[in-house]
């Protein structure tokens, strides 16, 4: 064993204590609350979309004859193929909540401020690809309604101006949603966006080590002193990983995936609804006419990607603003009746 | 929170998490699944002997029959072969009095409608010197297997369901195939006049019934939009040979009314009706005097069918004997 230890060593100069040194640093104290560890339950619910995913690329096939046939096939013939798909399905509901949730965190508790509004940008960006892969991953199941959800949001983007036209053929792959269509959703879901996630997550980690964990004081209350990260932090990531795989298996057991009818590009469904998570979207544009819809869509992307730097504009002129806390709680309110009404319609 | 506190909540989520997978094993067991392997039939107690000795001694016909609908269910042997004492062609075999002939009236036990609709049809006709003799209730050989379509079973039914449907097998799907309807249409000239028609054409560069994107025969003959098709295939065939003369059928009004509807899934109204016409003007000219009669006067006019070309209708005419088998290229139109 010594003569493998020093051959290793040799090799691989890292010493065992540099490990445990590096895995051993204090952690904040206010971590211990629990709505502080949502990014880290995103994260693990990220990791577990890469495990069930790769599992289903073994059955998946994406072409139009065969995406639903081989989703069906999933769902109904593979063993434990309803729950791995199940799983999946659940662990992005939960992960498009995580994230959002996070971002909601950071945004009321102020954490985005100076020096981590690169980080805030790089946050926002990590919550848009969410959506994406939500919305891709919906889309390759080709059932009725994701292909007309993608034909919508195709003609959404053909919309924009200037480069919607160009954007809405790239993605489509020609004029209408087929198989070069299905085959780019594929790649981006299951390649080039994971992989775009998983360096700016790299990089949205590696900025909370360089400026450390926000302090957060809470009012009232003595600032709770840094806990070691081992074992104390790691068995709380435990729990919390613990708690959501069988949180999610259990809503996979409750509320098995189904398989929709299959796309049919000559039939128009009754009622066209995206996911949840669009609603908001979907009952914007709605309310408004395409173009609004699509400006207020834009505005509200950007206002949310700048706020640091908006915040930082109200906070040089008076110090003490509570204005983003105002401005977030409205947003937050605008959100969820959207997000209501058109699950209500 | 302690770290007593904190180990406790992890062994009991981790508790938690095994009570959760045992769920979905359960749920997953009980998931029922299409095996994939081949399926042992359903062998009933009355056919269990003929099993025993058919497996060995006709091996095949007893796997097709295992991979069907009949031997899924359970529909075996003497189901289908079971003869009663007054059934004229019933013979004893071991200690079963079976028949061989299995007739429309059998199938029509259970498969009443078909039966019903493929009696009134042209297939469903008896044609006199088509009877089947029996030798003590066994069919002669010399007349059986005759051509199945008008042949006149002992039973009085005529025709047989196996002509369309195979024998032990059954398969649906290899009934809706034109290769079927070919096995006899292909001398009259309709089957040609199909496959060389955009219906045919389109049909055939599919790989299979379901991503056909031409109709075959069974679609516009049988199939219904809504509701069961139809065996009577002759119900919206308007025209017909009779005695080597075209003729209108009784009741063709409404043969081609039912016809018409069938084509207006796809087609326009004028369209058909220009079409019908066509046809109509092409056979009240009647059957030209050629030697030796064609069995397809249709076949040579453009005017009806003008997706045959002349050199299809050359190759036609040649395949029902009415052109000397010489090189295309000296007596080719």
């Amino acid at each position: 064993m010594g003569r493998v230890g020093s051959w290793l060593k040799e090799r691989v100069p890292v010493s065992p204590e540099a490990i445990k040194a590096a895995g051993n640093e204090p952690v904040a104290g206010h971590l211990k609350l629990w709505w502080f560890a949502l990014g880290g339950t995103a994260a693990m619910l990220f990791f577990g979309q890469i495990i069930t995913g790769l599992l289903l690329c073994v059955y998946y096939q994406p072409t139009p004859e065969r995406a639903w046939e081989s989703v069906r096939y999933i769902t109904g013939q593979v063993p434990y193929g309803w729950w791995i798909r199940s799983l999946h399905k659940w662990g992005a509901n939960l992960m498009i909540v995580a994230v959002s949730l996070h971002l909601m965190r950071v945004f009321f508790s102020g954490a985005y401020r100076r020096p981590r509004e690169v980080n805030w940008f790089i946050g926002v960006t990590l919550f848009l690809l969410t959506l994406v892969l939500g919305f891709t991953g919906y889309s390759i199941v080709y059932e009725q309604l994701s292909y007309w959800g993608a034909t919508v949001a195709a003609n959404i983007t053909e919309s924009v101006p200037v480069i919607g036209k160009g954007l809405a053929r790239t993605l489509r792959g020609g004029e209408q949603i087929g198989a070069p269509t299905l085959s780019r959703f594929f790649i981006l879901h299951a390649a080039v966006l994971p992989m775009l996630l998983l360096t700016l997550f790299a990089g949205h980690i590696a900025l909370v080590r360089l400026h450390g964990v926000s302090e957060f004081p809470l009012k009232g209350q003595p600032h709770p002193a840094p806990y070691p990260f081992f074992p104390d932090h790691l068995l709380k990531e435990l729990a919390t990983g613990l708690a959501l795989i069988t949180v999610v298996t259990c809503l996979s057991v409750l509320f098995p995936v189904s398989v929709g009818p299959p796309a049919d590009p000559i039939n128009t469904p009754e009622h066209i609804k995206p996911e949840w998570y669009f609603y908001f979207t979907f009952r914007w544009l709605k309310l408004s006419s395409l173009g609004m819809g699509i400006l207020g869509v834009t505005v509200a992307v950007g206002l949310l990607f700048a706020w640091p730097l908006i915040d930082a504009a109200i906070r040089r002129r008076r110090p003490n603003s509570e204005l983003s806390i105002a401005f977030g709680a409205a947003a937050v309110i605008v959100f969820v009746v959207f997000t209501v009404w058109e699950a209500l319609s | 929170m302690t770290l007593e506190a904190k180990r406790a909540i992890v062994g009991a989520l981790g508790f938690l998490f095994v009570g959760s997978l045992v769920a979905v094993t359960i749920v997953d067991a009980s998931k029922h699944r299409e095996t994939t392997g081949p399926r042992p039939p359903v062998i009933p107690a009355d056919s269990k002997g003929c099993v025993d000795c058919h497996s060995r001694v006709t091996p095949l016909q007893f796997a097709q029959w295992s991979a069907s609908k009949h031997g899924e269910q359970g529909i075996a042997c003497l189901s289908c072969h079971g003869a009663k004492p007054e059934d004229p062609d019933g013979f004893m075999h071991h200690e079963a009095r079976i028949s061989a002939l299995v007739t429309p009236k059998d199938c029509g036990g259970c498969h009443a409608a078909e039966a019903k609709g493929f009696a009134q049809s042209a297939h469903g006709q008896p044609k006199p010197g088509l009877e089947i003799h029996l030798v003590a209730g066994r069919p002669d050989p010399k007349t059986w297997p005759l051509p199945l379509v008008g042949r006149r079973n002992p039973d009085g039914s005529a025709g047989s369901c196996t002509t369309c449907h195979g024998r032990h097998r059954f398969e649906l799907a290899d009934a809706r195939q034109p290769t079927v309807c070919m096995t006899c249409h292909l001398s009259d000239g309709s089957a040609e006049a199909w496959q060389r028609s955009p219906h045919g054409g389109f049909f055939l560069t599919s790989s299979s019934l379901e991503t056909a994107k031409g109709p075959s025969c069974t679609v516009c003959h049988m199939a219904s939009r809504t509701g069961a098709p139809t065996h009577d295939v002759s119900a919206r065939v308007s025209w017909a040979m009779r005695d080597g003369k075209l003729a209108q059928r009784a009741d063709a009004d409404a043969r081609r009314d039912a016809m018409t509807s069938t084509c207006l899934l796809c087609h326009g109204g004028p369209l058909v009706e220009a079409a019908f016409d066509r046809i109509d003007d092409t056979f009240n000219a009647g059957v030209p005097s050629v030697t030796p009669p064609p069995t397809a006067p249709y076949l040579k006019s453009p005017a009806a069918w003008p997706h045959l070309s002349p050199g299809d209708r050359y190759e036609l005419a040649k395949m029902q004997g009415r052109l000397p088998n010489e090189p295309r290229s000296s007596a080719q139109p």
